[in-house]
């Protein structure tokens, strides 16, 4: 049996406030900005390579577009909770650019069984205050990751463990109960563990990411400052392994109204916004000295069935749902080219490092063959149980405007066949509950995979419990070779196989991969600014412009 | 002695029907989080594959599925012993989660109040007493386009003119404490201000006019008193309605942040209970909520407890 592993989200809870202030005033200064957009960004690679070089950067002032109230992700698990973290504290292995996985608190880790993992601390990891980091340490934020009361984010994908033993000074083994190649991305800040200093947190009254217990741990930064909803202010270590960033404080301060942060950077308030909204993309490019970078954000936006709702348990239901769906449309019109149109559930950054760019793209390109065509998609109903058409609803969060847009023009065109959709604008929160509901046939995924690992969204949405209530042996038995299969090239072809099958009985449509962008002063630049930049130690690759 | 004897009762019943009203309250606010779509463990963990036995052991911890009364009785029970509780989103206690924020939405909701005061009061004071003139239909008209202009763009007006044009004020935040802080507030204040202090203008500018319009004024003035004399006789009487809505203004100013502070990035408990209700964090939402209508109920009695003291008719009324 499967098993499904936790994932992170493109979304921060609160980014749904960001409606509030926006309104009508945003949708005027999108459509009074030039919406011509045109670097081509759709190929999916970074853009902006401007050089520059290392030198003393006093302080680096960052707007996020939405509150973080707690530091620790395994509470808070937004994308820009794994950003901030991402400085601040460790795992045992860290992500290089290509997505590969490299030692971080750990110099070398190896797999003797199956199950078995065995990772040896480096002799120089620090905590801040110059404390070494002992194997006690790492076996306690392993234990504060695993306990659900604690870290409800992400204490699902430590289920599967079966123990964690200090095997020799500087050596932890952790056993698992059955096989899962996907392991290997849980002892990771890029997505399940920041090992803290046990020390400190019980000091602090045992809470972990609060303002009077900040998160505490081994990264290049330590937390100064943290007031929740307005800003987190951290300040460079010099007992950090892996050298001194030449970022000395970076300040985040937390903006949820896009046009007040977009005001902030013209005044020079703040010197780098991440995740700026991609509709306005334009208007930060056209701020004076600002340069936008877009990279792949390993995110996923499709439409998910419930397969135990009627009509949607009919294929040709669904199947002409998904030939109703003009995804390049969506692509290059909603989305301003910046993106791509998605053929599978994973993204091709997460098998870039195996099969190389291309190579990601054309094993992907064969999963879905279910074009747009009007055509195509009349005939599906008509031999579907409800050829005359049927209503349906489904709820869009209020913080995902462009896929409310992409389900208004989905909804023009299935009226055209009959079939009527209801759209629910709700708050993020209540979202969550359309996911897998009987009460909702129709609904969709917006994901961000934090991690490099192919299966990590594949291993829910195909596994046991998945959101569309999907069965099929074939691919029940694929994921669980997926689960096991230790070759990287051999898992990835297993893995393209149980999606090629899966989606053939469409429980889900792909719709888009997105893309991240961030704004940035050209006073500075990110050297190799990727896929995976914002998951690690980033300020250490901030370079001043020449 | 009467007066002072029945000021005292009045207050004190006053004061124990608060308590009444902030009891149903709670009450009220906390069966209508119970009724509402949505459950707080399932908000923690996202959308993501929801192990049972993992919500099942949030929901205990955070007592969700006790009956609806013993949760509450366990929330009062909580607060009679100054425990708010922890909120449910980030762990912190509440008590010290709306420390910051109560002092920075009191701060601008008092800047904002004071504005109004200072600019609406003697504009609609002098408009009403050249009622008719260019400076009663400007400020008219300009309070017309205040009570319609929605604050969120009258501050990002402000934000490009005075903070990015004019680089004067700074974009967002709250400062760093002392003069920055208030700094910091002019354009929020200011943003604040435009709506409400339109609707004060209106209210005085009406209560003055109708005043002047009243024989005692006519007869003051052909009795020969000074025009200063009959202005200050008029502005008297015409001070208790709008020292009465000035109270309301206020409550609404300290309640009716959350706009401008979402424009602003400003950290207060407006922010703060909008999200804190669509999580379902009950103790936050149930601890601002009581904050709010606390201070809308006391402020309520302190325009009374005005009322007593500047208008004998009340006084008579309250003591006969």
């Amino acid at each position: 049996m499967t098993n499904p592993q936790p994932e992170s989200f493109t979304f921060t809870r609160r980014f749904a406030l960001q409606g509030l202030g926006a309104g009508a005033l945003m949708a005027l200064l999108a459509a009074c900005g030039d919406s011509s957009g045109s670097d081509a960004g759709s190929d999916g690679e970074a853009s902006g390579t401007a050089t520059g070089s290392v030198k003393e950067i006093e302080k680096l002032t960052i707007g996020l577009p939405a509150s973080l109230s707690n530091l620790y992700p395994g509470k808070e698990a937004g994308i820009l909770n794994y950003y901030v973290a991402a400085l601040v504290a460790e795992g045992l292995v860290a992500p290089d650019g290509t997505g590969k996985l490299q030692p971080a608190l750990a110099e070398s880790w190896e797999q003797t069984s199956p199950t078995t993992y065995v990772y040896r601390l480096r002799a120089d990891a620090t905590f801040h205050d110059g404390t070494p980091v002992t194997i006690d340490d790492v076996i306690y934020s392993i234990g504060i990751a695993k306990d659900e009361t604690i870290s409800p984010n992400i204490a699902y994908y430590w289920a599967n463990t079966e123990s964690v033993e200090k095997t020799a000074d500087n050596e932890v083994t952790i056993t698992l109960a059955s096989p899962d190649v996907a392991f290997e991305w849980g002892p990771c800040a890029a997505n399940a563990l920041w090992v803290v200093s046990q020390a400190y947190v019980d000091e602090n009254g045992g809470d972990i990411g609060t303002p009077t217990s900040l998160l505490y741990g081994t990264g290049p930064y330590k937390v100064t400052q943290f007031v929740p909803d307005s800003m987190v202010e951290l300040e460079r270590v010099d007992t950090w392994w892996g050298g001194t960033p030449p970022v000395k404080t970076v300040r985040f301060d937390f903006i949820p109204e896009e046009n007040t942060r977009l005001l902030a950077r013209t005044s020079g308030d703040i010197d780098v916004a991440i995740n700026i909204s991609l509709d306005q993309a334009q208007q930060w490019d056209d701020v004076e000295n600002t340069s936008v970078l877009y990279a792949a954000d390993r995110s996923y936006v499709g439409i998910d069935f419930n397969l135990a709702v009627a009509p949607f348990d009919d294929i040709h239901v669904r199947k002409a749902i998904a030939h109703a769906c003009d995804r390049a449309s969506f692509v290059n019109q909603l989305l301003d080219g910046r993106g791509e149109v998605a053929t599978a559930l994973t993204t091709p950054e997460q098998i870039e490092g195996v099969l190389g760019a291309d190579g990601a793209r054309e094993a992907l390109s064969t999963v879905l063959d279910l074009p747009y065509d009007l055509e195509l998609a009349k005939a599906e109903l008509e031999q579907s149980s409800v050829p005359g058409g049927f209503e349906a609803k489904v709820g869009i969060s209020s913080s995902a405007p462009q896929v409310g847009a992409a389900f208004q023009v989905l909804k023009a065109a299935l009226e055209e066949i009959g079939i009527m959709i209801e759209i629910e604008e709700m708050p993020v929160e209540q979202w969550f509950d359309t996911i897998g509901s009987p009460d909702w046939g129709l609904a969709y995924m917006s994901y961000t995979s934090t991690t490099g690992d192919p299966a990590e969204m594949s291993s829910w949405f195909l596994g046991e419990g998945n959101p569309a209530s999907y069965t099929n042996d074939e691919v029940t038995a694929l994921m669980g070779q997926v689960r096991e299969q230790a070759d990287p090239a051999e898992r990835v072809d297993l893995l393209v196989e149980a999606q090629r099958v899966a989606l053939a009985d469409v429980p889900y449509v792909p719709l888009w991969w997105g893309v991240a962008a961030t704004a940035v002063s050209d006073d500075y630049t990110i050297e190799d600014f990727g896929s995976y930049s914002l998951v690690s130690p980033w300020t250490a690759r901030i370079l001043t412009r020449d | 002695m009467l007066a002072r004897g029945s000021v005292l009762r009045f207050t004190l019943e006053r004061i124990a029907a608060t308590v009444v009203l902030l009891a149903a309250v709670s009450f009220v606010v906390f069966a209508l989080l119970h009724l509402a779509p949505g459950d707080p463990a399932r908000n923690l963990l996202g959308p993501r594959p929801a192990d049972p036995e993992v919500v099942a052991s949030i929901r205990a911890q955070y007592h969700l599925d006790d009956p609806f009364l013993s949760q509450y009785g366990r929330w009062v029970g909580g607060v009679l012993q100054g425990d708010l509780g922890e909120s449910i989103r980030s762990d912190e206690s509440v008590t010290s989660l709306l420390a910051g924020r109560v002092t920075l939405t009191a701060q601008l909701a008092a800047f904002a109040f004071v504005l109004t005061v200072l600019v609406a009061v003697p504009l609609a004071i002098a408009s009403a007493w050249r009622a008719g003139s260019a400076l009663d239909r400007s400020v008219s008209l300009g309070a017309i386009v205040g009570v319609g202009a929605p604050s969120y763009a009258v501050g990002l007006l402000l934000l490009y003119v005075f903070g990015v044009y004019l680089d004067v004020f700074p974009v967002y935040g709250a400062g760093d404490g002392g003069f920055d802080r208030w700094w910091h507030l002019v354009l929020p204040a200011v943003t604040l201000a435009s709506g409400v202090g339109a609707l004060v203008f209106k209210l005085t500018r009406t209560a003055v006019i109708a005043e002047l319009d009243q024989d005692y004024v006519a007869f003051a003035l052909s009795r020969g008193l000074s025009a200063r004399q009959v202005r200050a006789l008029v502005l008297r009487n015409a001070m208790i309605p709008v020292i009465t809505s000035m109270g309301l203004v206020f409550g609404f100013l300290f309640g009716g942040t959350i706009l401008v502070e979402v424009t602003f990035a400003l950290q207060g408990i407006g922010s703060l209970l909008a999200g804190s209700v669509t999580f379902k964090d009950i103790p936050v939402v149930q601890a601002i909520t009581l904050l709010t209508a606390a201070v809308i109920a006391l402020t309520a009695l302190a325009v009374d407890l005005f009322s007593f003291a500047a208008d004998p008719r009340v006084r008579r009324r309250a003591t006969s």
